[in-house]
C-alpha cells in the first residue's frame, strides 16, 4: 500500500515536470510576446522594449528562463506576474478556494444524484429504470454552459433564489453563490455516472454467484453489499476520478458564466496574455488535479480490491 | 489617439448568446430596434442627493494592466483610474473643459498655454501639488522609456516648464489650440514625483500603486476580478469630494454574465455595455438602460486600409465598397439598433455638441447616401478589379467584429471582388496596429477607434496626415495636410470646422479608412445609485465621485 503511494506521488512529480517543460515551451512557440500585451496600441522605442524584455527577463533563452522558473518553484517562489507585478501565489490563491469548493460541491451533487439514480434504475427493471434512463438521456447531453444559461433564467432571474452573478460574503453566502454554478456543472456528470452505475451493478447482478446466493435465500441486502456493490466499486470510482479532474478544466466555462471568482478568468486571460508564470502556475493545478484525481482512484481500489495491492510494484 | 478594442470577448461568450437565444424558446429575442430614451441635453442621470456605502461598477471586459495613467489606453484603465488620478483639467459631461489641477489655463498666443494651478490642490498621501509634479507628470509622456500611450499627443510639444509659484507653460513648436483638450484626459494626469521616482518601473504595478489627487485611491486589488477603490477622505476640493465610500469593480468578459449582473443587482451600473445585452436590460426593473442617441459616443467602427499595393490600392474600389455598404442594415441587425450609418470617420459623435454643429452638419449631410450595389459593381468594373482578392483582417474574438466581416465578404462579393476574411487572436490582431510586417498580410482590417473627447481636427489627424500615430499606409494629401494644420493654429472653433470639413470633404473621397458605423452610448444605472455620465465622458474622468444615492 506504501509502495503504491510512493510510486503514485513519482509519478506525479514526473509528469508535473514535463507538463511544465511543454507548457512553457508551447507558450513560448506560440505567437505574441507578453510585453505587446502591456505596450497595446503603442509603438514603443527599441530601447524601451528591450528595458522592459530585460526587465521581464524575456531577452534570455529559453532554457535560462526555464531553468529560473524551476529553480525558483523548488524555493516556493512561483515567480511575479509580468503583467500586474503581483506574485503568482497571490494571484492564484485569491481564486483557488472558490473554484476548490466549487469542484467539491459540485462532485458532492454528482455522487449523490448519480449514484442514487443510477442504483435505483439497476435495482427497479421497468418503470424506474426507463424513466432514469430518458432522464440521464437528457442530462448527457446539457453542457455546463447550456445548463448555466438554463439554471440562471430559471432560479436566479426568474425565482430570485441564488445570486445570478458572482459569490456572496461568508460562509454561506459563498456557498448560497456556488449552488447554481455547481449545479451546472454536475448536470452532465450526473448523467455519465448514474449510466456507469446503473451498467456496474447490472452486471454484477447478472454474474452466476450473485444469482446463486439469492436463490439460496441469502437476505437481498447482504449480497448487494457484499458481492455486488463491492464489485461494482472500481469502475465507479474510475468515473468519479475522470470526472471530477474534467470538472476542473469546465470551471472555466462556468465560472465565466455566472461570474464566479475562481481561477478561470485567471486562466483565460493569462493565456490571452502570455503571462508565463501565472499560465504556469494555473495549468500545473490542472495537470497535477487530473494526476492527484487518478491516484486517488487507485489508490481507493487498492483499499476496497485487495487483488489491486501488489500493482504498485509494477507500475 | 486611443483606438482600438481587441474586445477580448471570449468564445464562450458567443456560445452563452446561442444558448440563451434556443433557451428563450423564439421569439422574445426579437430585435426591437433600441430607441433612444432620454434628450441629447441631457448628460447625466439625476444629480445623487445622498452618500452611499459601497457602489459596484462594470470595469469593462478585462482588469487593468496597470495602474499607471500612462500606460495603457484601452477601457478597463480609461474607466477607472479617471477617478484615482486627476488630469491637470477636467472635462465635464457635456465634454467642456473646466479648471482640475489648474483653476485656470490661456493662451496668450498660439505657441504657449498657461496654466494655473490651484493652490488648494493636494495629495492622497497629504504632499501639495506643486508645478514640478505637474511638469514632471506632463514630460513622462515624452520620455520614450515611458513608453506613454499618449506620447503622440505631445508631438508639438517643446517644453513643460514651471513658470511660477503656482504656474507651468506648456511650449509648442507651432500653434497649436487642440493640444489643450489632452489636459482634460489621462495624457494630463498628474502623479506624484517623488513616489514615482522612487517607485521607477514598479510605478503602476499591483504591488506598488500610484499617489495621485483623486477623489478615490486604491484600496485593493486582486489583479483579475475586482479592483475596490476607496474615498480619499482629505480630497482638496470638498465639492467634488467623492459620495461612496468604497467603488468596487468588478471585469466580466461574457455578455450574458454582465446583463445578469446588473438585472440582479450585483452590478450598481455599466458603460459601454455589448449590445447583445439591450433586450435583456431594456426589460430589467431594478434599473434603467439608457441608450443614447445618434452621436453620442466619438466610438466609430471603421474598415482600415492597410496598403496601397493592393486591391484597395485603387480608389475606385475603396469607393465601390464603401457604396455597397449597408450601414443602415449593419446597424440595425449586428448592433441591435444600438449603431447608426456612419459615412464619415468623424461623424456626428464629434461635433453634434460643438458651436460649429451647423457646419459640420451640413458637411456631413453631402456624404450621406444609400447602398448602391449596382453602382458599385459598376465602379470596380471601371477599375478593372473584377475578380481580385481582397482580404480583411478581424478580431477572432470578437463576435461582433466576425459578423461585421462576414458581412463585408458579402457586399465585397456583390460587387465583383473576391474577398477572403481572415479571424485572428487577440494578440495577433493588435499586432496590426503597431507592427507594419503583420499588416502587410491583409489588404485592410476592422477597427473599433475612438477618441476620449470630440475634437474632429484630431481624429482625421490622427490617420489622414503623415504624422498620424495611426497613419497605416502612408495615405498623404497636400489638401488634408494644408487644412488640418490651419485647424490646428486656429482658435476660432467655426473657422477651425471650415478647414476641417475641407480636409473631410477630400478624406472622404481618399477613403484611407473605410466608415461602417458608430455605436450610441449604452449605459445602465441601478435604482438605488444616480449621478453617472450619459456621454462618453467617462473616459478618464472622476465620473463616480457625482454618483450617489437618489
Amino acid at each position: 500500500m506504501g509502495r503504491l503511494a510512493l510510486s503514485r506521488l513519482g509519478g506525479l512529480v514526473t509528469t508535473l515536470l514535463l507538463s511544465s517543460l511543454v507548457i512553457f515551451g508551447s507558450l513560448y512557440l506560440a505567437p505574441g510576446s507578453p510585453e505587446d500585451v502591456l505596450f497595446g496600441s503603442r509603438t514603443p522605442s527599441a530601447a524601451t522594449r528591450a528595458a522592459v524584455r530585460r526587465q521581464l527577463h524575456l531577452n534570455q533563452p529559453l532554457p535560462v528562463r526555464y531553468w529560473d522558473w524551476l529553480t525558483g518553484v523548488l524555493h516556493g517562489d512561483l515567480g511575479r506576474s509580468m503583467v500586474t507585478g503581483q506574485t503568482v501565489s497571490s494571484r492564484v490563491g485569491d481564486g483557488l478556494g472558490v473554484t476548490l469548493a466549487l469542484v467539491a460541491l459540485s462532485m458532492l451533487l454528482v455522487v449523490l444524484f448519480g449514484v442514487g439514480l443510477g442504483t435505483a434504475a439497476a435495482l427497479r427493471p421497468g418503470p424506474v429504470d426507463s424513466a432514469a434512463n430518458t432522464v440521464t438521456s437528457v442530462t448527457v447531453a446539457v453542457p455546463p454552459f447550456v445548463a448555466s444559461t438554463l439554471l440562471i433564467s430559471g432560479f436566479a432571474v426568474h425565482l430570485g433564489w441564488f445570486p445570478a452573478s458572482g459569490i456572496g460574503t461568508g460562509a454561506l453566502g459563498e456557498l448560497r453563490g456556488l449552488v447554481l454554478p455547481a449545479c451546472a456543472l454536475a448536470v452532465i456528470n450526473c448523467g455519465f455516472l448514474a449510466r456507469i452505475t446503473r451498467n456496474a451493478l447490472r452486471e454484477q447482478l447478472a454474474r452466476e454467484h450473485v444469482q446463486t446466493a439469492l436463490v439460496r435465500g441469502l437476505p437481498r441486502w447482504a449480497v448487494l453489499r457484499d458481492h455486488v456493490f463491492r464489485n461494482a466499486v472500481p469502475p465507479i470510482v474510475t468515473a468519479v476520478a475522470l470526472l471530477t479532474s474534467g470538472m476542473f478544466a469546465s470551471t472555466l466555462v462556468v465560472e465565466t458564466a455566472f461570474a464566479v471568482p475562481g481561477i478561470g478568468m485567471l486562466t483565460i486571460s493569462s493565456v490571452a496574455q502570455k503571462d508565463f508564470p501565472v499560465v504556469q502556475a494555473v495549468s500545473l493545478l490542472l495537470v497535477a488535479a487530473f494526476v492527484i484525481c487518478n491516484a486517488a482512484s487507485d489508490l481507493i481500489q487498492a483499499l476496497v480490491d485487495p487483488r489491486l495491492r501488489t500493482a504498485g510494484r509494477t507500475a | 489617439m486611443r483606438r482600438r478594442t481587441p474586445r477580448a470577448a471570449l468564445l464562450i461568450a458567443a456560445l452563452a448568446l446561442l444558448a440563451s437565444a434556443c433557451g428563450s424558446g423564439g421569439g422574445t429575442t426579437a430585435k426591437a430596434a433600441a430607441q433612444s430614451n432620454f434628450s441629447s441635453a441631457q448628460v447625466t442621470t439625476a444629480p445623487a442627493k445622498g452618500p452611499l456605502s459601497n457602489l459596484t461598477w462594470y470595469g469593462d471586459y478585462r482588469a487593468p494592466y496597470s495602474e499607471d495613467p500612462l500606460k495603457t489606453a484601452d477601457y478597463p484603465e480609461e474607466t477607472i483610474l479617471g477617478n484615482v488620478c486627476e488630469s491637470v483639467l477636467r472635462t465635464g459631461a457635456d465634454y467642456s473643459l473646466n479648471p482640475g489641477i489648474a483653476e485656470s489655463w490661456s493662451q496668450p498666443d498660439g505657441e504657449h498655454l498657461v496654466l494655473d494651478l490651484d493652490p488648494r490642490a493636494t495629495f492622497s498621501d497629504g504632499h501639495p501639488v506643486t508645478p514640478a509634479d505637474v511638469v514632471y507628470s506632463l514630460a513622462r509622456n515624452q520620455n520614450p522609456a515611458e513608453a506613454s500611450n499618449y506620447a503622440d499627443s505631445y508631438g508639438d510639444v517643446t517644453s513643460i516648464r514651471a513658470t511660477g509659484a503656482e504656474q507651468v507653460t506648456i511650449t509648442f513648436s507651432k500653434p497649436d489650440y487642440l493640444f489643450v483638450r489632452n489636459l482634460g484626459i489621462l495624457a494630463g494626469a498628474v502623479v506624484e514625483k517623488a513616489f514615482a521616482v522612487k517607485a521607477g518601473p514598479n510605478f503602476g504595478n499591483a504591488d506598488t500603486g500610484v499617489v495621485c489627487s483623486g477623489p478615490y485611491t486604491i484600496a485593493s486589488f486582486d489583479g483579475t476580478n475586482t479592483m475596490v477603490l476607496k474615498r480619499n477622505p482629505h480630497y482638496w476640493d470638498p465639492s467634488r469630494a467623492a459620495r461612496s465610500a468604497t467603488l468596487t469593480f468588478r471585469f466580466l468578459a461574457d455578455p450574458s454574465a454582465i446583463a445578469n449582473a446588473l438585472t440582479s443587482g450585483s452590478l450598481d451600473g455599466a458603460f459601454d455595455l455589448p449590445p447583445s445585452t439591450v433586450s435583456t436590460l431594456s426589460r430589467a426593473s431594478d434599473g434603467k438602460l439608457y441608450v443614447g442617441a445618434a452621436g453620442s459616443t466619438t466610438q466609430n467602427i471603421d474598415l482600415i486600409v492597410s496598403r496601397f499595393t493592393g486591391t484597395l490600392g485603387d480608389v475606385r474600389v475603396r469607393q465601390a465598397l464603401s457604396m455597397a455598404i449597408d450601414r443602415a442594415g449593419i446597424a440595425k441587425t449586428l448592433f441591435y439598433g444600438t449603431a447608426d450609418p456612419l459615412y464619415a470617420v468623424a461623424g456626428p459623435g464629434f461635433w453634434a455638441s460643438s458651436p460649429a454643429e451647423p457646419i459640420y452638419s451640413a458637411a456631413y449631410q453631402k456624404l450621406v447616401s444609400a447602398p448602391d450595389v449596382a453602382a458599385a459593381a459598376k465602379l470596380v468594373r471601371q477599375a478593372g478589379a473584377t475578380g481580385r482578392q481582397l482580404s480583411i483582417g478581424y478580431a477572432a474574438d470578437s463576435p461582433a467584429q466576425a459578423q461585421l466581416a462576414e458581412v463585408l465578404q458579402q457586399t465585397g462579393d456583390s460587387i465583383g471582388l473576391k474577398v477572403t476574411i481572415t479571424g485572428l487572436p487577440d494578440q495577433q490582431y493588435g499586432d496590426l496596429f503597431i507592427d507594419p510586417k503583420a499588416r502587410s498580410a491583409y489588404d485592410s482590417f476592422l477597427t473599433i477607434n475612438y477618441l476620449e473627447f470630440p475634437e474632429t481636427a484630431d481624429m482625421y489627424m490622427s490617420y489622414a496626415t503623415k504624422a498620424g500615430i495611426q497613419n497605416f499606409n502612408g495615405y498623404t494629401d497636400p489638401t488634408v495636410e494644408t487644412d488640418l494644420a490651419k485647424a490646428q493654429a486656429t482658435q476660432d472653433v467655426q473657422q477651425r470646422a471650415r478647414y476641417v470639413t475641407a480636409a473631410q470633404a477630400v478624406i472622404a473621397q481618399d477613403l484611407p479608412w473605410i466608415p461602417i458605423v458608430a455605436p450610441r452610448a449604452l449605459v445602465f444605472q441601478n435604482k438605488a445609485v444616480t449621478g453617472a455620465p450619459l456621454t462618453f465622458s467617462y473616459m478618464d474622468n472622476a465620473w463616480a465621485a457625482a454618483v450617489g444615492a437618489p
